[in-house]
C-alpha cells in the first residue's frame, strides 16, 4: 500500500513567542522548530503500515525551505520519499494550505498511483486549526475519521479506533481514506544512525505551490496581558490543611 | 438570520459543554436581534431536545433517525446543513469536542465559510461574529473576523459558564434528514464503554494533579492524589514529567501535548510548574499549589500555596475535606 503523511514545521514548544511588528504573524527568528507529537505518531504509523503490508511511504509538507529539516527527520525514521511545497515563509491559512496539498497530492497520484491512506496529525502544535486534514479529505472526496488512537488496515478497509467521553468507538471506512491521528496511537521510533545517514543524502522533491487568495476569515493577533497573581502562602506542611479547606469552602469552590 | 448551536449527544446524554455554547449563543442572538436555534441530532433523543428547551432557545430542531444514532461525519454534516437551511443560520456554533471540531470543520469547508476552531471567546461586532482563539499554547490571542455570511466557530469547553436551566421555552420541530445508508462511508463496528467512574479532565470542575514530587513512591503518591480527588468529586491530572516517568497513563496529562483544562479549582501537588504545564492549566479559576520547594515556579502562578511534602499534606487535606464536607466515615 501507499501511505502519505502530512506534517507541519512548527516552533518548538515552551518558547516565549513574540509577534512581528505588523501583528499579523509570529516572530520566528529565535525559535527552534519541530513537528507536533501527533504528527510524529502519524509518521510512525505511515512507516509501520508499509512494513506490514509492503509498499511505499511518502512525507509531504508545506513550508519554508528550512522545512526540509522536518522531512529529513521523517526520512531518518524510515519514510521512503519526501515532497516539500516551498513557500517564502509567510503564513498560509488552512484553506490555502489544504488547496496546495490537494494539488500536490493529485499531481503525485496522477504520476505514481493513488495513496491508500493519507495521515495527518489531529491538529498542528502552533495554530491548532483542526481542519487541514478534513479539508483535504473533502476536496479529494474521501472519507475522513478524526482524532483516532488506533488503526488497522485489511482488505481495502480501515478500522479506526477513537476515544469518546466514557469509552471508545471503532469505525470502519473503505480505502482510500484520510485519518487525523492523536498522540498515543503508537510509540514513535528513534531514527537509527543508518537512517540518519540515508536521510542526509536522500533527495527531496521541491515544488513551488501557488498561493491562492486565503480563507474567508481575517486575523488579528495580540499577546495576552500578563496575569499578575498574588500568591498567598497559607502555611507549611500538613498544619496548613484546615486553612486551605476553610478558604476554598468560603470561595464556594467545594461543596458537600 | 439566526444563531444555530449544535447540541452534541452521546448515548442519549447531552455533552455538558454544549450547554455552555447554547448559553453564550443566547447572548449573541440577543445582540444580533435574531433567534437562537438549537439542533439535536440522534435517534430517540427527544429527552435531549426537551432538556435543550431549558437553556433559552427560540426553537429546537430535532433530527431523529436510526442512521443518526451515533456520530458519523457525513450524515451529521447533512443534518447540520439541513438545519442551517431551515434556520437560515448565519452564526453556527458547536462545542469544540473532537466531533464538534470535525463537524464544523467539514460544513464550513463545504459552504466555503469562515471557521474559528477552538475559540475561547465570542462577541458580535458590526452584525458579525468575532471569535477569539488562543494559539501557541496560550501565548498568543488571535481575533478572527469573518467576511462570509456564514460564520462558524467551535468553542473550547469551559470557556463560558454553564447556564442555569430555566423554564422550558421554544418549540421542538422535527428536522427530517434523508440518509442513504449506502452512501455513508463510515460504519461503526463497535462501541466500548471505558471505566465510567472516571471524570473526564476537560469536563471536570475540580482537578487534583500530581507531578514529579511523587517520585519517592509514585504509587502511593498518586493514590493520595486520587483519594483527595474522590472526596472532592474531582478528576485526576498529572504533569508531563509524571507521565513520561510512567507514574500514570498519558490520558491524565495536563499541558502541552496533553489536555488544556480550565477548572474552577486546580490543586497541583508536587508539580514544579514548567511552562508547558502552566499553559495547560494556567486559566484555572483558582490554583492551589503544594510543593516542597518554596521557589518552585508554580508558586508564581498559584493563588494559594502550601510549602510542604505532598505525602504529608495530601492526606491532611483529604481528612480535613472529609470532616468539613460531612463525608467523614462513621466509625
Amino acid at each position: 500500500m501507499r501511505t502519505l503523511v502530512c506534517v507541519k514545521r512548527v516552533p518548538a514548544t515552551g518558547a516565549k513567542i513574540l509577534l512581528t511588528p505588523d501583528e499579523q504573524d509570529i516572530e520566528t527568528r529565535f525559535l527552534g522548530f519541530t513537528i507536533s507529537p501527533h504528527e510524529e505518531c502519524a509518521v510512525e504509523e505511515a512507516i509501520r503500515l508499509v512494513e506490514e503490508h509492503g509498499g511505499r511511504s511518502t512525507v509531504l509538507t508545506l513550508g519554508p525551505p528550512e522545512a526540509a529539516e522536518q522531512l529529513r527527520d521523517a526520512l531518518a525514521m524510515g519514510v521512503d520519499e519526501a515532497i516539500l511545497l516551498e513557500t517564502d515563509g509567510s503564513d498560509w491559512d488552512p484553506v490555502a494550505t489544504a488547496r496546495a496539498l490537494v494539488a500536490a497530492i493529485q499531481a503525485e497520484e496522477a504520476a505514481n498511483g493513488p495513496f491508500d491512506l493519507i495521515l495527518f496529525g489531529n491538529e498542528s502544535a502552533d495554530s491548532g486549526g483542526y481542519q487541514v486534514g478534513i479539508r483535504v479529505a473533502h476536496a479529494l472526496d474521501r472519507p475522513c475519521v478524526a482524532g483516532i488512537k488506533g488503526l488497522t488496515v485489511q482488505e481495502g478497509q480501515l478500522e479506526a479506533r477513537r476515544e469518546i467521553p466514557g469509552g471508545w468507538e471503532v469505525y470502519q471506512v473503505p480505502l482510500p481514506g484520510v485519518v487525523t491521528v492523536k498522540e498515543g496511537l503508537n510509540l514513535p521510533r528513534y531514527p537509527s544512525l543508518r537512517g540518519r545517514l540515508r536521510a542526509k543524502k536522500a533527495p527531496i522533491q521541491r515544488l513551488q505551490p501557488e498561493l491562492q487568495p486565503g480563507g474567508p476569515a481575517k486575523v488579528r493577533l495580540k499577546v495576552p496581558e500578563e496575569q499578575g497573581v498574588e500568591t498567598q502562602i497559607l502555611g507549611h506542611g500538613p498544619e496548613a490543611a484546615p486553612q486551605v479547606v476553610a478558604i476554598l469552602k468560603q470561595l464556594g469552590l467545594v461543596q458537600p | 438570520m439566526s444563531v444555530l448551536v449544535w447540541i452534541e449527544q452521546i448515548d442519549g446524554q447531552a455533552v455538558h459543554s454544549s450547554w455552555e455554547v447554547l448559553g453564550k449563543g443566547r447572548e449573541l442572538a440577543d445582540s444580533l436581534g435574531s433567534p437562537l436555534v438549537a439542533l439535536v441530532v440522534g435517534h430517540g433523543v427527544e429527552a435531549v431536545a426537551e432538556e435543550a428547551r431549558g437553556y433559552g432557545p427560540d426553537t429546537v430542531l430535532l433530527a431523529d433517525d436510526p442512521a443518526l444514532e451515533r456520530f458519523r461525519l457525513q450524515p451529521y454534516a447533512a443534518a447540520l446543513q439541513e438545519a442551517i437551511r431551515r434556520a437560515d443560520a448565519s452564526v453556527i456554533l458547536a462545542s469544540a469536542t473532537t466531533n464538534g471540531r470535525t463537524l464544523t470543520g467539514l460544513v464550513a469547508c463545504q459552504n466555503q465559510a469562515g471557521l474559528a476552531p477552538d475559540a475561547v471567546d465570542l462577541r458580535i461586532e458590526e452584525g458579525k461574529l468575532v471569535a477569539v482563539r488562543s494559539v501557541y499554547s496560550g501565548n498568543i490571542l488571535s481575533d478572527i473576523y469573518f467576511d462570509t455570511d456564514q460564520q462558524f466557530a467551535s468553542v473550547r469547553p469551559r470557556s463560558f459558564p454553564a447556564p442555569e436551566a430555566g423554564e422550558a421555552q421554544g418549540a421542538i420541530q422535527p428536522l427530517p434528514v434523508p440518509v442513504d445508508e449506502g452512501q455513508v462511508p463510515e460504519k461503526i463496528l463497535e462501541v466500548k464503554p471505558a471505566d465510567t467512574s472516571e471524570i473526564s479532565l476537560t469536563d471536570a470542575r475540580i482537578i487534583v494533579s500530581g507531578g514529579r514530587g511523587v517520585a519517592k513512591d509514585p504509587e502511593l503518591g498518586f493514590k493520595l492524589v486520587s483519594e483527595l480527588a474522590d472526596v472532592l468529586g474531582a478528576a485526576v491530572g498529572a504533569s508531563r514529567a509524571a507521565v513520561d516517568a510512567g507514574y500514570i497513563p498519558y490520558k491524565h496529562q495536563v499541558g502541552q501535548t496533553g489536555k488544556t483544562v480550565k477548572p474552577d479549582l486546580y490543586i497541583a501537588a508536587g508539580i514544579s510548574g514548567a511552562i508547558q504545564h502552566l499553559a495547560g492549566m494556567g486559566q484555572s479559576k483558582v490554583i492551589v499549589a503544594i510543593n516542597k520547594d518554596p521557589d518552585a515556579p508554580i508558586f508564581e502562578r498559584a493563588n494559594y500555596g502550601i510549602v510542604g511534602d505532598l505525602f504529608q499534606v495530601l492526606p491532611a487535606l483529604t481528612k480535613e475535606f472529609k470532616k468539613r464536607l460531612g463525608k467523614e466515615e462513621k466509625e
